[in-house]
Formats: C-alpha cells, sequence, structure tokens
C-alpha cells in the first residue's frame, strides 16, 4: 500500500489474468497482458495479431546445469533441447541462442550444431587446439511463420564462409532446437557449459 | 524432473568439410518419453537424459 497527496491509500499491485500458453485467448483488446504461466510466467500483450511479449523480448529457456557432456563416441551427441512454444515467433520473430562450451583434449576437433527437426541452423567446429567457445546465433522468421534463413554461423561478427541456412519450421507448432555436438576423436569430450534461448519480436 | 531414455539412429547431414551428405549415428532423447518436457539435458553423472516438464 502506498499513500497518496490526498492522505488516503491505494494499492498498486496488478493481478494479470494468468494461461497456459495453449489455452491463452484466441483474441483481445489491444493493450490486453496476459501472463503465461508455463513460460517463466512471462508477460504477452496482444498487438492486434497475436500475442508478443511485453518489452519485446522473453527468456524461454536459461541453464547452467552441470553434466551435459559427451565423451567415448564419435556419434553426434544432443546434449540438450528446448521446446519454442507454437504461436509465439508470429511472421517476423526471432529465436536467439546463446551457448557456452568447453573442451578436453586435442585429438580432433569437436562439432557444435544447433538443429530443428533435423534441420541445421548452426554449424561450427571448433578445431583441435580451443578449449573453450561461446556461440551465438539466430533462428528469424522471413516474414511468414514457417520460412527461415540466415548464415549457418553467426559467432558475434565474425565472418561466414559456411553458407546459408534455409528451413521451413511452422513455428506455429511446438519446435525443439537441439544442442549437438560431435567428436571426430571419442577419447576428446565437450562440455555445454549453460544456454540461454530468448524470443524477440 | 524426471529420466529420459537416450536412442539412437542414423542421421544425413553436410558434411562440414565438403558439404556432401554423410551417414552418422546419432545419440537423442527418446521423442516419446521427451513429450509434455519443456526441456532435456544430457545428465553425465545418471547416464541418462533429463527432463524438465511444463
Amino acid at each position: 500500500m502506498a499513500s497518496t497527496p490526498m492522505g488516503g491509500t491505494f494499492n498498486r499491485s496488478v493481478t494479470v489474468p494468468a494461461y497456459t500458453w495453449a489455452n491463452r485467448p484466441a483474441s483481445a483488446s489491444v493493450g490486453s497482458i496476459i501472463r503465461a504461466t508455463d513460460l517463466n510466467n512471462a508477460l504477452m500483450m496482444w498487438n492486434g495479431t497475436g500475442w508478443a511479449p511485453v518489452g519485446g523480448g522473453v527468456v524461454l529457456a536459461c541453464s547452467g546445469a552441470t553434466g551435459m557432456t559427451v565423451t567415448g563416441t564419435t556419434s553426434k551427441t544432443t546434449l540438450a533441447t528446448v521446446v519454442v512454444p507454437g504461436g509465439m515467433m508470429g511472421a517476423d520473430g526471432t529465436i536467439e541462442v546463446l551457448a557456452e562450451y568447453s573442451f578436453t583434449g586435442t585429438a580432433g576437433g569437436k562439432r557444435i550444431t544447433y538443429e530443428v527437426g533435423g534441420s541445421i541452423f548452426f554449424d561450427n567446429t571448433a578445431s583441435t587446439s580451443i578449449v573453450t567457445k561461446r556461440a551465438f546465433t539466430s533462428l528469424r522468421n522471413k516474414g511468414s511463420v514457417s520460412t527461415q534463413s540466415g548464415p549457418s554461423i553467426a559467432v558475434y561478427s565474425a565472418d561466414n564462409t559456411g553458407g546459408i541456412y534455409s528451413l521451413a519450421v511452422n513455428t506455429e507448432n511446438n519446435f525443439s532446437i537441439a544442442f549437438n555436438v560431435t567428436l571426430v576423436n571419442a577419447a576428446d569430450s565437450a562440455t555445454l557449459l549453460g544456454y540461454t534461448v530468448r524470443l524477440v519480436r | 524432473m524426471k529420466e529420459i531414455d537416450s536412442i539412437t539412429t542414423t542421421v544425413s547431414e553436410p558434411d562440414p568439410e565438403t558439404g556432401l551428405p554423410i551417414e552418422r549415428e546419432a545419440i537423442a532423447p527418446d521423442p516419446e518419453q521427451s513429450a509434455g518436457c519443456r526441456e532435456v539435458r544430457w545428465d553425465a553423472e545418471r547416464g541418462k537424459y533429463v527432463g524438465i516438464e511444463a
């Protein structure tokens, strides 16, 4: 409670209607806000055509969990997956993905890929002597809820010789981002130290 | 949290050097057991994937 200039008091708190994302209202008055209980309690505002994050962004996942390590195999190994709920991106939304890695051993390179349904949108191989890596990229809808493209390597200001990714993920449905590592030599190891997945629109 | 088994499959993907498709073994969480989880992570100590349910 807080005092007013007239000497009275009022309650400053506001209760925002709460929904699971799947059960959100199909439409609302422009400017209406809901709380998505299963999306880290993200506040989403109706912009006339869809629910967009208040302030332009929302963190979907953020983890520094231990134990996300691969060794002893040269198979492509998924160390983590994060689900992006359907209908969050709209036609012009972007998913930003940031992750950090550490490596041991110098027997071979360590290939890192980010994928949706087996389609790669980030692809970079750490050479044998590299011991840490920070990898940032984005998955951007290009004027359609089901068209994405962009550089397949995008480590801050790094130049790109790796080509262009082109995906056709229908982002109106749930989809999963996979953090994959492939060791060239099974004696080495790679650890996913942490990741952040953020929606911007 | 719930434990999730891993499955091994064969996938085709571009070779990072040549760009040509190559077949490769892939290890990933069982998609059926992962249903309903918003995140799944490998836990090396357990030797299992761990899923965080929505």
